[in-house]
């Protein structure tokens, strides 16, 4: 199937389930209907169950369901829905009041009927669920932490709400109504479970070994992993991995790093490490011989989904991983197209793999451009941030046929698509990768 | 720049789901219902079986 089709046929299943407890509670036998904002504040709630539910396969890593858009999109996808569906939840309860004010003392927690009930615990759990995700920074919460309690709020949520359908008795007091809906829930439940219990009983069988950890400027690593009694893994360049290196599969410490080796060798592999946060401030700590876990390859993020005549990179701090990645494959290929690397970094001294990128400079047709924020004295190249002054002096006039990347710090990609789309470059030549969403 | 198409999905879908909300209510609150063909079919079948359709 191509990607187009695929793209499209997700969005008409996702539009099905969705909608389908609607179409469902539509069919007869059905209770006495009631006025307008009671049944609607019904069907937002029946939207948001679906919608809650659905957010599950949307983060279980799926190929088939990530290829079209890239994982990242689907991630922050889910981030924008599951607001959505917090958002419709919530006028449940406030359509219902509207139209029967003498409903408010439902809303109680500990008062209410044993049918509000359930409903209440379930709207109070994705309260917290979305405050500790737009949260988590400010109030210092772990990433790992917070991935547990994200899923056990979110799976609290749906089995209240589930509850408070079956106890309120009015839409799903048909039996095959209900089955349908604890089946959509249950399906889209374990998909996800398959990501956190069955692709573990997988991984468990071709473990990893850490072979190195070598530091690189810019409190940058590389960590190397060989496998482990199997033949490694194939990948795309500029795709990423999972990387657990915990003492098994099951732990839910596991990180995104790209693939900086080279897709043509193997079966080792490296990847570039920035010390950001808990987990990768102590991979220099990291001993050889450690046991590791990998799930993937993931990502779209790759020019053999993009071919083109030529290629423009551009990559800000860690997000030269990719691009290294990519690199190493093209001079392992003997590929002759011409390459432009735009190379933002805050000092030279601290700029990661610029040695590396000078060997390749030797087997590529690739030019690099360095911008450097705070320059050392007698720097000639780039300074600052990469704005459209900067492309105006080094893209070239045929740019419009080169397929451009972008990987980075947030700002730094906001500002080089700007830019970009200001030079007229069309939006299906940019393609980028964007990881920062709790 | 995916992120546009992004926004934009996330409109329409959004859009699409208020819109079929909205539907339902409307269609709820005239007490109306869905009947399934099934439970059509298992009232007329008594009264199919004897009798051919008309112009047969």
């Amino acid at each position: 199937m191509g990607r187009t089709i695929e793209g499209v046929f997700w969005v008409a299943a996702y539009l099905a389930v969705i909608l389908a407890p609607l179409a469902v509670m539509m069919v007869s036998p059905t209770p006495p209907g009631r006025s307008f904002l009671a049944e609607l504040s019904v069907a937002l709630a029946f939207v948001a169950l679906a919608q809650t539910a659905v957010q599950f396969l949307l983060i279980a890593r799926y190929r088939h369901v990530t290829a079209p858009y890239g994982i990242d999109i689907i991630l922050k996808y889910h981030r924008e829905m599951g607001l959505v569906a917090f958002g419709l939840l919530l006028t449940h309860p406030i359509l219902l009041v509207v139209d029967r004010p003498a409903m408010a003392g439902l809303l109680d927690p500990l008062g209410g009927t044993a049918g509000t009930r359930p409903g209440n615990w379930a709207l109070y759990a994705l309260v917290l669920l979305v405050v500790l995700s737009l949260a988590r920074k400010r109030i210092g919460l772990g990433y790992e932490h917070w991935r547990v309690s994200h899923a056990l709020l979110g799976l609290a949520a749906l089995g209240l709400a589930h509850g408070h359908i079956h106890l309120s008795a009015r839409y799903a007091a048909t039996a095959w109504k209900e089955g349908v809906l604890i089946a959509i829930s249950a399906l889209l439940v374990a998909s996800f479970a398959w990501l956190r219990l069955g692709k573990p009983a997988f991984q468990i069988r071709r473990p990893w070994r850490v072979a190195a950890v070598e530091a690189e400027r810019g409190r940058t690593w590389s960590l190397v992993l060989e496998p482990e009694g199997h033949d490694g893994i194939a990948f795309r360049p500029g795709q990423f991995a999972w990387v657990c290196l915990s003492r098994t599969p099951y732990s839910v410490e596991e990180h995104p790093f790209s693939f900086s080796s080279s897709a043509q060798a193997g079966p080792r592999l490296e990847f570039a490490v920035e010390e950001l946060g808990d987990f990768t401030s102590r991979i220099g700590s990291v001993e050889p011989g450690r046991r590791a876990w990998l799930d993937g390859p993931h990502g779209s993020f790759s020019p053999d989904r993009a071919p083109a005549a030529g290629y423009v990179f551009f990559a800000g701090g860690v997000g030269i991983a990719p691009f290294l990645g990519i690199l190493r494959t093209m001079a392992d290929r003997g590929d002759p197209r011409p390459v432009l690397l735009f190379y933002g970094s805050p000092r030279w001294e601290d700029t990661p793999y610029r040695e590396a990128l000078e060997e390749l400079g030797d087997r590529l047709a690739l030019t690099v451009v360095y911008v450097i924020e705070e320059p050392p004295e007698g720097w000639t190249g780039e300074r600052g941030v990469i704005d459209e002054a900067l492309l105006a002096r080094h893209l070239p006039r045929e740019g419009i046929e080169r397929m451009h990347f972008v990987c980075g710090p947030p700002p730094m990609m906001d500002a080089v698509e700007e830019a970009l789309r200001a030079r007229g470059i069309p939006r299906a030549r940019i393609r980028s990768e964007r990881f920062e969403l709790v | 720049m995916r992120r546009i198409y992004l926004y934009r999905a996330t409109g329409i879908m959004v859009a699409l789901m208020l819109g079929a909300a909205l539907a339902f209510a409307w269609a709820r609150s005239q007490d109306m219902a869905l009947v399934l063909l099934v439970e059509e079919s298992r009232i007329e079948a008594p009264a199919a079986e004897g009798d051919e359709p008309a112009g047969r």
